[in-house]
């Protein structure tokens, strides 16, 4: 049963509340879609102007550009770019480390959630799929899947879209396999790595047992100010691997503390630019 | 702490097992993580082998070592070189003058403030003299005990030689010991090695030597003798006789030099008497409670044919006899005369005068008699012709003519048994005095089987015995003595029963139901200690160690050392508490 917290009506008020307030940095780029406000890879009917041909017949009359014809006696048609409202997909790693805290996976259905709204607000059509699952709605969200390296969903990614990656990056796997394979064809693609407070920065809290909350497995651990130390080394290692992984591949990447909606906005995805003031 | 203080060492043997619980046994607090390969290198267990784990020194497993350690001490009964622990033996002189005057309240006083002096960590064993020394307290009692132990030290005893008692004290006190005794006098022998302290004062007193009550010489009624004796200038008293309310007899007395006699007849049937001298330096003497003596009433059941009864001529025999009654239940007499054996009870004699039988012999003498036996005391048998059969008699021979057996005593397992070899048919010994005397002398032994007191009227120290009938319904199974001061005491023993008295006045025997069966009147009796004149007032402190010059085996006082390993301890076990519980949230 779900905590109070994590409820469908308590996920979706908070964020009605938030995400009016901001947008997805989508940038310049040129997207697959349905129509829209955004700038596609086509010929369209927006009032910018894309480039000229000569008329054929059937051409709309009303697009011959009579200048030129004035010049060179030749009928010549201007085109304009097409505007297309992205496609979005919403990538959800849905591995039981996403519910590692309840902190953890309330902000995984808070970003969730959100997401989907701010692909809304843009016209997109918007999906959200499990990796290596199938197409679900937000409240469908379960996170008990098994550990291993990223899996494309079962439903093929549209190209020229949008994708938005939710993970923990926690993999113990090489994850650049199955990245590249999410990343390919996108024409956005943003990483969202979504951390407890506690896994970026644990205390020194002295003996105690770490239980997997994947695999099961145990480890009577000494959480010393030393071994602290060596946790927060290989997690950077860990964070700076994926970000060069997805950066290098024209991907934006950002690192996101769970926490209130607002706060993860705020402090984390606006600086990391997948988010713009709406 | 050594190993002579075994509790200690195992206390020790904690930390090691404070340690393999740590090594073997952990219980950690558990967290859900996303990444564990990310701790690989900071885990405490393999993954497999032995199940030992690496040893957390958190904070929790030093303070249970510490507690551990602590406690090991706290066993050992560490000392840091603390004050040596004193053991004081108070020997308390139980004899009757020490309640003279004020002696006895200074007494208590001072034994009071010395245990008072002594700390915590010191202890102190209370003796009593007397015949048999006697431990009021201890051995080795705390000094806050002392007072209580005073409370039940009423001396009343009579004049009795304290060495046994200082002696006991002595060897209590060995080593780091002192002795300590408080008496009235100069104590007697070498006594450097005790602290005497003496708090008699020599007084006037006026006691009752003698009380006696008996039949008066003219042998009508009965009459009260008593002497009176007067020591330390004392000249008179005033003397009351009572009879519960009633006064029988009130007079100043003048004791001329020293010492007076008095008769005072009492009324017949007068009950417990109660003489009084008024109050003087010494009270337990100036009392004497007098009971009657006791109607030892013998049980004669007869069981004789009533053919053989006027041969025997026992109707003109039983006319002589007295302190008797005719018993028709057999079980109920202490004197059964037959002529067959009976099965008897404990305290039991059968006079059996078996029917003649066989040839018989007529002698004339010489009889030879156990003229020791009570039995037999007075007779003779001149001139008597002696009827009797040729058989043989069980038990040992009392009388025999010849090499017959005339009279003869058997023992049995209850009772006894006297038989007779008689026959009545002739001969002239049923006629004889010595026949008579005869019956006499065995009923006046069977007087002494009846159930009751033995003596009412005790000397104090003197032992108050009570013959049971143990007889199933007489209420006398189970007897108590209840002391005029309402404490009882069980008896104990088969067929008498005995207690030592300790207090003046009316003690009474009661069985079960609390059903009064029986008095004694103890009274106290020892001139030499109503003699106040040769009391003392001095305290001669010990010159040397008791036992000689060894202190080996001191008792060091290590209750601050154990009081702060105690409180480390609670500490320690607090702060482990506060961190499992802190680490639990």
């Amino acid at each position: 049963m779900a905590s109070p917290d994590t409820q469908p009506e308590t996920i979706a008020a908070e964020v009605a509340g938030i995400a009016g307030r901001y947008r997805l940095a989508l940038g310049a780029q040129r997207f697959r879609g349905r129509m829209g406000g955004r700038r596609g890879h086509g010929v369209g009917s927006s009032m910018e102007f894309f480039d000229f041909r000569d008329y054929a017949l059937g051409d709309d009359l009303r697009y011959i550009d009579w200048r030129s014809y004035a010049r060179t006696e030749q009928l010549r048609i201007r085109l304009h770019q097409e505007e297309v409202a992205p496609y979005v997909d919403v990538l959800v790693d849905t591995s039981a480390s996403l519910s590692a805290t309840s902190g953890k996976e309330r902000a995984a259905r808070l970003l969730a959630a959100a997401c989907l709204q701010w692909a809304k607000r843009e016209g997109a059509m918007a999906r959200l799929s499990a990796l290596g699952g199938s197409e679900l709605l937000a409240e469908q969200l379960v996170f008990d899947g098994p550990a291993g390296a990223p899996l494309p969903p079962v439903a093929p990614l549209r190209p020229g879209g949008v994708r938005i990656l939710l993970t923990d990056g926690l993999w113990p796997e090489d994850p650049a396999p199955g990245l590249l394979r999410l990343m390919t064809g996108a024409a956005r693609f943003f990483c969202l790595q979504l951390l407890d407070p506690w896994e970026l920065e644990p205390t020194a809290e002295g003996a105690m047992t770490l239980v997997d909350c994947e695999t099961g497995q145990r480890a009577e651990v000494q959480l010393d100010a030393r071994a602290v130390a060596a946790y927060r080394g290989r997690l950077q290692r860990l964070l700076d691997e994926l970000r060069l992984l997805v950066i290098g591949h024209g991907g934006d990447h950002a690192v996101v503390r769970a926490d209130i909606l607002a706060s993860m906005c705020a402090r984390d995805l606006l600086p990391a630019g997948v988010l713009e003031p709406a | 702490m050594s190993f002579a203080t075994p509790w200690g060492l195992l206390g020790l043997l904690a930390v090691p097992l404070v340690v393999f619980v740590h090594l073997f046994r952990r219980h950690l607090r558990e967290r859900p993580i996303a990444a564990l390969f990310l701790w690989t290198e900071q885990r405490l267990v393999a993954d497999a082998g032995r199940t030992r784990t690496r040893l957390l020194r958190t904070p929790s497993f030093w303070l249970e070592c510490l507690a551990a350690a602590t406690l090991g001490l706290w066993l050992g009964g560490p000392s840091l070189g603390g004050a040596v622990a004193r053991h004081v033996v108070f020997v308390l002189d139980d004899s009757a003058s020490m309640s003279s005057g004020a002696t006895l309240a200074s007494a208590r006083d001072e034994v009071a403030k010395r245990a008072n002096g002594l700390s915590s960590g010191d202890r102190v064993t209370v003796l009593r003299t007397g015949p048999h020394p006697e431990v009021l307290l201890g051995p080795k009692a705390l000094p806050g005990e002392v007072a209580s132990a005073l409370t039940r030290w009423r001396p009343v005893q009579a004049r009795h030689d304290p060495l046994p008692t200082l002696d006991l004290a002595r060897e209590l006190a060995a080593g780091p010991g002192e002795v300590v005794f408080c008496t009235d006098e100069e104590p007697p022998g070498d006594c450097k090695d005790l602290t005497v302290v003496a708090l008699g004062q020599g007084a006037p007193n006026v006691a009752i030597l003698t009380a006696q009550r008996g039949a008066r010489s003219n042998g009508a009624g009965e009459e009260l003798r008593l002497r009176l004796g007067g020591y330390s200038g004392a000249a008179g008293s005033q003397l009351t006789v009572r009879s519960g309310e009633q006064v029988l007899a009130q007079q100043a007395v003048e004791l001329r030099d020293g010492f007076l006699d008095l008769a005072i007849e009492l009324p017949d049937g007068t009950a417990a008497v109660q003489v009084q001298l008024a109050p003087d330096a010494l009270a337990v003497d100036n009392e004497a409670w007098l009971l009657p003596a006791p109607a030892r009433v013998v049980g004669v059941c007869d069981l004789l044919p009533a053919a053989q009864r006027p041969l025997l001529e026992l109707d003109r025999v039983m006319l002589a006899l007295r302190g008797f009654r005719r018993e028709v239940d057999a079980s109920r007499a202490q004197l059964v005369l037959s002529d067959k054996p009976g099965q008897l009870t404990a305290g039991q004699t059968e006079i059996v005068v078996a029917p003649a039988e066989g040839e018989r012999d007529a002698w004339r003498g010489p009889f030879v008699l156990d003229r020791g036996h009570p039995w037999l005391a007075g007779l003779q048998l001149e001139g008597v012709v002696w009827l009797s059969s040729r058989r043989t008699l069980p038990g040992h021979v009392l009388a025999a003519v010849g090499n017959q057996a005339l009279l003869s005593e058997e023992f049995l397992d209850a009772g006894r048994r006297l038989w007779v070899n008689l026959d009545p048919s002739a001969g002239n010994a049923p006629r004889s005095p010595d026949w008579p005397l005869l019956l006499a002398n065995v009923l006046e032994s069977c007087r002494a089987e009846v159930p009751g007191a033995e003596m009412p009227n005790v000397v104090l120290g003197n032992e108050a015995r009570y013959r049971r009938s143990l007889l199933a319904g007489n209420g006398d199974t189970a007897l108590q003595l209840e002391a005029p001061d309402g404490t009882r005491r069980p008896g104990h023993g088969l067929r008498t029963v005995g207690w030592l008295l300790e207090q003046p006045g009316l003690h009474r025997v009661l069985g079960s139901d609390d059903r009064e069966l029986d008095r004694f009147a103890a009274r106290f009796h020892d001139p030499s200690e109503s003699d106040l004149r040769g009391l003392r007032t001095f305290v001669a402190p010990a010159t040397r160690a008791p036992g000689g010059e060894g202190r080996e085996g001191s008792l060091r006082d290590i209750s601050l050392e154990q009081r702060v390993l105690g409180l480390l301890l609670l500490t320690f076990v607090v702060l482990d508490w506060w961190w499992l519980a802190r680490r639990a949230r």
